[in-house]
């Protein structure tokens, strides 16, 4: 184990005991990842900020059930992406009960422009043309920095398919941004 | 391509591969166009990537995460009747009640109102630091003295879920008089004692919060209150130094607003 994982095993430790000033710790030592990963994978600041807040209320209320054998990094961020997943997941329904069945998809690319100030509008677009997977793999791994088996433990799936959805991911984002020809293959997932 | 190829790409690209392994996997790229087309691809793509500039939260979104959290979690339970109290009745809610080690902070805090005066009256720098740092330090053992009590008389003084109910406070002496003359002099004085009611522990963010809307006050801070009225708690007293001169102001919080000022 890592400095930071025993540091938040720890944490965890005195917060389930009531130790306030834990929750201030773990907060301030994971805060701005979390909010990175959900910035990058919703389509707007507030959403990001809604999801960020759902993360670590899940998380601080199953604090109990956190088990010291994996990084509480690791189960945080599985929290984060799966608190992301469902957010993106609701926003579509609502869009879906939005929409009339005439109505042509929504153009990321330009609708979250003014949104995402943090990133380039045009990589930003292009972030949100990949499938929810496939941007997670690219958060993570590429922006985020984590190692394949990082990501896969988060995602909760195979090195492998995480490699491979970054492969694609990767070769989908070449070409929305002009880099490259168009990808000769769908961008479904291998297995 | 098979798995193996995009296997060779990706350590390429992401600068995995060993040192010794690099020169060997690129001259096998090199000879394949279809894989030499797929690293540039994954090159350029991870080239765009990075240039992101990173995403942090701002100051007002950290400080509402934070305070939504502790509300949801149920960290502050005090805090948040006492918001709601005060945004109803707009005044004497916002004052917390005297912390469970209030005697022994006010006699430190007399103590060194009676102790400092000796030093000489016009060392008022002295004054005020020694009043402050002891002023800390009593606010300081007051909520230890709280924290030990909510964990059941438990050895460590740790700050408790139950403890930390109070936002960030500090205890300052109540006094009975509410002109600001009769209390700098007080304070001068030393007669402090005579004025003091016990002491109030009050919401340090708060007067934070106003005095840095306050011109007046600039270089006041948190920990420059040093008294409280009694009969209008709203109102604190401060003194600092600023420009070399020791200013001495009352604020009422209820509408942060100066109320007395004088320099000397």
């Amino acid at each position: 184990m890592t400095d930071r994982t025993h540091l938040d095993v720890a944490l965890i430790e005195r917060y389930l005991e009531g130790d306030v000033d834990a929750f201030d710790e773990l907060m301030r030592a994971h805060e701005d990842r979390v909010f990175a990963i959900c910035m990058r994978m919703m389509r707007d600041r507030d959403a990001a900020l809604d999801a960020t807040q759902d993360t670590f209320l899940t998380v601080f209320r199953k604090a109990d059930r956190y088990k010291a054998e994996a990084a509480f990094s690791t189960w945080l961020y599985r929290v984060t992406m799966n608190t992301c997943y469902d957010h993106l997941r609701r926003q579509q329904r609502k869009q879906a009960d939005r929409l009339p069945e005439s109505h042509d998809p929504p153009d990321h690319a330009a609708a979250s422009s003014l949104d995402a100030v943090e990133l380039r509008p045009e990589l930003e677009g292009a972030l949100l043309q990949l499938s929810d997977d496939f941007r997670a793999a690219v958060v993570l791994v590429d922006m985020e920095g984590m190692s394949l088996d990082q990501a896969a433990d988060t995602l909760d799936v195979p090195t492998g398919t995480v490699k491979s959805r970054l492969f694609r991911a990767r070769k989908q984002l070449a070409h929305i941004l002009g880099n490259r020809d168009t990808p000769s293959e769908h961008p479904t997932e291998a297995p | 391509m098979n798995e193996r190829d995009i296997d060779l790409i990706l350590a390429l690209a992401e600068n995995r591969l060993p040192a010794a392994e690099v020169a060997a996997a690129e001259a096998r790229i090199a000879g394949n166009p279809e894989l030499a087309a797929e690293l540039a691809t994954q090159r350029a793509a991870i080239a765009a990537i990075v240039a992101a500039p990173p995403v942090s939260l701002t100051a007002a979104e950290r400080t509402d995460l934070h305070q939504t959290l502790r509300t949801e979690l149920n960290l502050e339970p005090a805090v948040t009747a006492a918001a709601a109290q005060s945004a109803a009745s707009g005044g004497w809610a916002r004052w917390l009640a005297p912390l469970a080690g209030g005697l022994a902070v006010a006699a430190v805090v007399i103590g060194a109102f009676v102790v400092v005066p000796s030093m000489g009256g016009s060392d008022d720098v002295a004054f005020e630091s020694a009043a402050t740092t002891m002023l800390e330090d009593a606010a300081a053992d007051g909520e230890e003295t709280d924290a030990t009590a909510a964990a059941g008389g438990a050895e460590t003084p740790t700050t408790t879920v139950a403890a930390a109910a109070a936002p960030r406070a500090m205890s300052v002496p109540r006094i009975g008089a509410d002109d600001l003359a009769e209390v700098d002099e007080a304070l001068r004085g030393g007669s402090l004692l005579s004025l003091s009611a016990g002491d109030t522990a009050i919401a340090q963010d708060e007067v934070l919060a106003c005095i840095e809307t306050l011109p007046e006050l600039a270089g006041a801070g948190a920990d420059d209150v040093v008294a409280v009225n009694a009969d209008a708690a709203d109102v604190v007293y401060l003194r600092f130094v600023a420009g070399g001169h020791t200013v001495t102001a009352s604020v009422d919080l209820a509408t942060c607003s100066l109320l007395e000022i004088s320099s000397s």
